[in-house]
Parts: C-alpha cells; sequence; structure tokens
C-alpha cells in the first residue's frame, strides 16, 4: 500500500506528515493519517458518509479548522472515517465528503484520544506535490 | 565548565534564574525561571526557555514572565508558565491556561493502610473500573439537561456537592471551590456544550487518571498533618481530571472566531501557537468573552473533580498555575 501518511511522535506529542499530489490529497491524508492514530483504520467500514464543509481565514488555519472539524464530529456523532475525497478547496474555503461508520466498542479498538489540531511546528509545502505537517493535542 | 543557559540565564541566587529582554528582541518583560541549578539541565534539553521569552512579548504583561520548577514543553505557553496581564491593555491568552481548561489533580485521604488494602487490591481496583468511567468513548453515568450544564459551569463543585457526590468540606478544599466567579454559560457554544455533556462525571483517557498510592515518605511533617497524612504505608487515592472534550472546544471555538485579533490589533509575536490564541483585549466589548469562557471550563472541571464518585479530603495544587489575570 502507497504511504499516504506517516505519523509522527514529538515528545509527548503526537502528529502526521501527510503527502497527497496536490494541497486537496494532503487534507485528506491528514485527516485518514489523524483517524490511524484514534483507531485501525483496517476496522472501519464505508456504510456512511457526511458531507463536510469548512471556512477560515487562511490556509493554515483551514487544516487545523479542518481536522478539528472531525474530530468534533467524532466526538458528538460518533462516527469514524475512513476516507476523504476533499472537493472543493481555497485558502479559506474547504468542501468534502467523509466516509465511514458509526463507532461501535465491540469493533472498534479506540487507541488514542486526539484532543485538537494545533499551530504547533504546522507546515503546509508545495513542491510539486503538497507535504503537511500537524501536531496533535492528546 | 560552563553550562549552556549560562549564556542565556542570569542566576540572581540559587532558585531563581532570569532571561533578560535583550535575549530577544521584543520582550516586554524579562523572564523569570524557578529552578534549582540541577534541574535546569533538564528544562534546557526542552528548550523551554524560548517558549518563556515568546510569552514575555504578549501585550499588557506584567513583571515576569514566569516559569515554575515543572517548566515543560506546551503549546504557544510553555506548561508552567505564569503571566499577569493588566486590564487595560493585556490579551487573554489561552495558551496560558491549557485546553483541558482547569484541569488539575485531586489527592484523597483514606484512613486505610496498605498492609489492609493489597490483599484486597484486585477487587478495589475492579470496582474503581466498574465506578469511574474512564477511557476512549466511555460516556459518565450523569445525564444533564442543557439547563443544568450551565449551572455546572457557574457553581462548579458546589453542584456536585448538591447532587450529593460530596459535601461542602470538599467544596472548601478545592481551589476556587471548583469554580471561577463571572463565569456566563451563554457564551459557551452548542458544540462544546455537546461535546461536554456526555462526558461530565468521566475521568477522561490519555494523561488522565486514577491512581492508588500509598505514602512513601513524609518530608515535612506539618503540611502531611494539615492534610490528613499521618503515616507511611497509609492509602492515598490521586485523581488527575480536567474538562477535556467542553475546555478544548471552548478554545477551539475562539482561536477559529478571533484568530484574526493579532493582526488586526498589529500584535508582534513570534509564535503563531501563541498568537492564534491571543483573545481581544479587555477592553473591547467582547474582551471578557474569552475570560468568561475560560471561567466556565474551570467549573465544568471543577465539577468533574466530584463527580468521579469518590470524596477528597485535601486539593493539591497541580503542575500548571496557569494565566491568571491580574487587575
Amino acid at each position: 500500500m502507497r504511504r499516504d501518511f506517516e505519523v509522527i511522535a514529538h515528545t509527548a506529542d503526537i502528529g502526521i506528515v501527510a503527502k497527497g499530489a496536490d494541497v486537496k490529497q494532503a487534507f485528506a491524508n491528514a485527516a485518514r493519517g489523524m483517524f490511524s492514530i484514534i483507531t485501525e483504520l483496517d476496522t472501519v467500514k464505508e456504510k456512511e458518509h457526511r458531507r463536510i464543509e469548512v471556512t477560515a481565514p487562511d490556509r493554515e488555519a483551514l487544516l487545523v479548522n479542518w481536522l478539528n472539524e472531525l474530530i468534533y464530529l467524532f466526538e458528538t456523532k460518533e462516527i469514524l472515517f475512513n476516507r476523504f475525497d476533499v472537493t472543493h478547496l481555497t485558502d479559506t474555503e474547504l468542501k468534502a465528503v467523509g466516509y465511514g461508520e458509526k463507532l461501535d466498542l465491540a469493533k472498534h479498538h479506540l487507541k488514542r484520544e486526539v484532543k485538537a489540531a494545533t499551530y504547533h511546528t504546522l507546515k503546509i509545502e508545495e513542491n510539486g506535490g503538497c507535504k503537511v505537517r500537524v501536531l496533535f493535542d492528546i | 565548565m560552563t553550562s549552556p543557559w549560562h549564556e542565556v540565564l542570569h542566576k540572581i541566587d540559587d532558585y531563581r534564574w532570569e532571561i533578560p529582554t535583550s535575549y530577544k528582541t521584543g520582550m516586554r518583560v524579562s523572564g523569570l525561571v524557578y529552578s534549582s541549578e540541577i534541574m535546569l539541565s533538564h528544562i534546557w534539553e526542552e528548550n523551554v526557555f524560548e517558549q518563556v521569552a515568546n510569552v514575555a512579548f504578549l501585550p499588557g504583561i506584567v513583571g515576569h514572565s514566569l516559569a515554575m520548577p515543572d517548566i515543560h514543553w506546551g503549546y504557544g505557553f510553555p506548561i508552567g508558565g505564569v503571566a499577569a496581564m493588566r486590564v487595560e491593555d493585556g490579551v487573554v491568552s489561552p495558551g496560558g491556561v491549557g485546553f483541558d481548561i482547569n484541569c488539575g489533580v485531586r489527592l484523597m485521604r483514606t484512613n486505610l493502610t496498605e498492609a489492609e488494602v493489597r490483599p484486597k487490591i484486585d477487587r478495589i481496583t475492579t470496582e474503581v473500573f466498574n465506578n469511574v468511567p474512564s477511557g476512549l468513548g466511555m460516556k459518565g453515568k450523569l445525564r444533564v439537561s442543557n439547563r443544568e450544564l450551565d449551572e455546572v459551569m457557574v457553581k462548579g463543585s458546589l453542584w456536585a456537592a448538591e447532587r450529593g457526590y460530596g459535601d461542602l468540606a470538599d467544596v472548601e478544599a478545592t481551589e476556587e471551590s471548583g469554580c471561577i466567579k463571572g463565569a456566563d454559560p451563554d457564551k459557551v457554544s452548542g458544540r462544546a456544550r455537546e461535546r461536554g455533556m456526555p462526558q461530565l462525571g468521566t475521568l477522561g483517557s490519555g494523561n488522565h487518571f486514577l491512581e492508588i498510592q500509598r505514602v512513601d515518605e513524609i518530608y515535612d511533617l506539618n503540611t502531611a498533618k494539615a492534610m490528613g497524612i499521618q503515616e507511611i504505608g497509609q492509602v492515598l487515592v490521586l485523581v488527575h481530571s480536567g474538562s477535556r472534550g467542553f475546555g478544548h472546544q471552548v478554545c477551539t471555538d475562539y482561536v477559529a472566531a478571533l484568530g484574526q485579533a493579532v493582526r488586526k490589533y498589529g500584535i508582534n509575536l513570534p509564535d503563531r501557537q501563541l498568537g492564534q490564541k491571543v483573545r481581544h483585549q479587555f477592553t473591547r466589548p467582547s474582551a471578557c468573552l474569552c475570560a468568561g469562557e475560560i471561567a466556565r471550563g474551570a467549573g465544568i472541571s471543577g465539577g468533574n473533580g466530584l463527580c468521579s464518585e469518590l470524596r477528597m479530603d485535601e486539593s493539591t495544587v497541580h503542575r500548571s498555575l496557569g494565566q491568571r489575570v491580574a487587575g
């Protein structure tokens, strides 16, 4: 399997470096990487989907808001996501569809609680493709 | 041999070290680190003096950017960092409060000894697991309405005591009675409520814990006595919990909503993490929004301290004093 993201550790923090052919893909893979910290992605089936829209003052904030939106959805609607299609992306606006299923503690093993995405050492690099780095507060 | 920190820190006495404003252009006040020289070597490895210096950039900071002996790397603010702000021109930086607003530890004394507890430890641990909801995806046994959640925010530990999860002596032994005056629940978003409500009365996961401990050594007899700690081998329970998703969502909401405040007011900050958390100046109409918000998180967390269905005899000061707003 192609490695679209990598989980990284920084002292007491955990984060991800995600890659993509473009920013849309990198944002989608970052979200996938985040859910790989929360649970085993293999155990999450694509049973339902959800449309997600996020806005922010700039691109860095958009990445943070996007991931925080997903944390909110997971915590309150109890949905685990396995895959994302980012369908629309500007510097200030993101539209996406997330695919996954309802949390079932009998089936899904929760590994870690991710409480928030942070700006700490956040990076968005565009060089042909796109590479992003985000640390999470856990 | 000269230690690397000698170039950065000026020794005041054996336990106080100054980071002068000349260390970084833009520091409004100097940094002051409380530490022994032995501990400095550990602190140095974390590069945390940078963060102490960064906090000194915040508008309205009074005195020094302070670092407590437990200082370690945080988000924007170091953990264990303390800063006082003037009301007129100061800012509120939730990085100083911590996202898990008002998280803290409580020490509960028992009248049991290790000899009595150890043979039954399996049963006790099972009971604790059954009665204290903890870990990921766990919801509390408490069900509260939105209106009741307002009360938790305002009353803190008193709310829990009124519900029978403790008594008034417990509330008195909690810092600020587990709440902060001035809380205004109307400023809390529906999202924070959604995240907070099912978690009320839960311990949490990650670095939140409940430990059954025994007294190993008593360093200060009088202080120990005041806490009801009388002998080696006495069994105590230590709990670390916080406002969990509620506090995080409160911070997340305001980070998103006021992210541009730094630019708007032309505040020069070396670290965006710090900047993103800078709130409106107090004198602006919405200024106290964040301060009130933080007060509310404190209430929820205070409630959580008592709702773990255990009684407390004494509270201890947590690692992080956080940012205090000074008048």
